[in-house]
């Protein structure tokens, strides 16, 4: 029931994380729910599969290890992503 | 169709509106919209993993989440200077 839940919570995180990108209307605004989409879906999906396996067993701990990646990599990611942005809109100069 | 399978496949709904952007967009919202694609591609090999109870699936999402991080850097890299 619980790992049901966290399931839904976590798809419907992410659902809504790229009707944002569709939604918004520059790339640094879009950048905001794609860096969101790393973080929110990817832990609540990883809760899913602890709550459902354990989180000392093979699966359990390579779902955690999913979601951390996606998380510290992703917001390295939105932060390159941002500075190339920045640099566009600013032209070459920062 | 359990619920792991389930929510993989609702999930794909949103790979659907990341491909829409990465098509019609300019080249760095289609950067943008190549970054939650792939996360969204991972989250449902983790969902796929689960749903199949398959221990070795879970690499796939693993590998995924590092290999995608490279490539969009590489995108950024050798892009950059001049179609970003």
């Amino acid at each position: 029931m619980i790992a049901a839940v966290l399931v839904s919570l976590g798809v419907a995180a992410e659902l809504v994380c790229c009707m944002g990108l569709i939604a918004m209307p520059t790339a640094l605004d879009r950048l905001h729910y794609a860096a969101a989409g790393t973080t929110v879906g990817p832990a609540l999906v990883a809760a899913a599969v602890c709550v459902d396996e354990g989180v000392f067993t093979s699966n359990g701990l390579n779902a955690l290890a999913v979601a951390l990646m996606l998380a510290f990599l992703g917001g390295a990611l939105a932060s390159a992503t941002g500075r190339v942005a920045r640099r566009k809109e600013r032209g070459r100069g920062s | 169709m359990n619920l792991w399978l389930t929510a993989a496949t609702v999930l794909l709904a949103g790979l659907l509106l990341c491909g829409f952007v990465l098509l019609r967009g300019r080249p760095l919202e289609a950067l943008v919209a190549l970054e939650l694609g792939s996360t969204v591609v991972t989250i449902v090999l983790l969902l796929l993993a689960e749903g199949f109870h398959r221990s070795s699936y879970f690499t796939l999402p693993l590998v995924l989440a590092g290999l995608s991080f490279v490539g969009t850097l590489a995108f950024m890299r050798f892009l950059g200077e001049r179609w970003l």
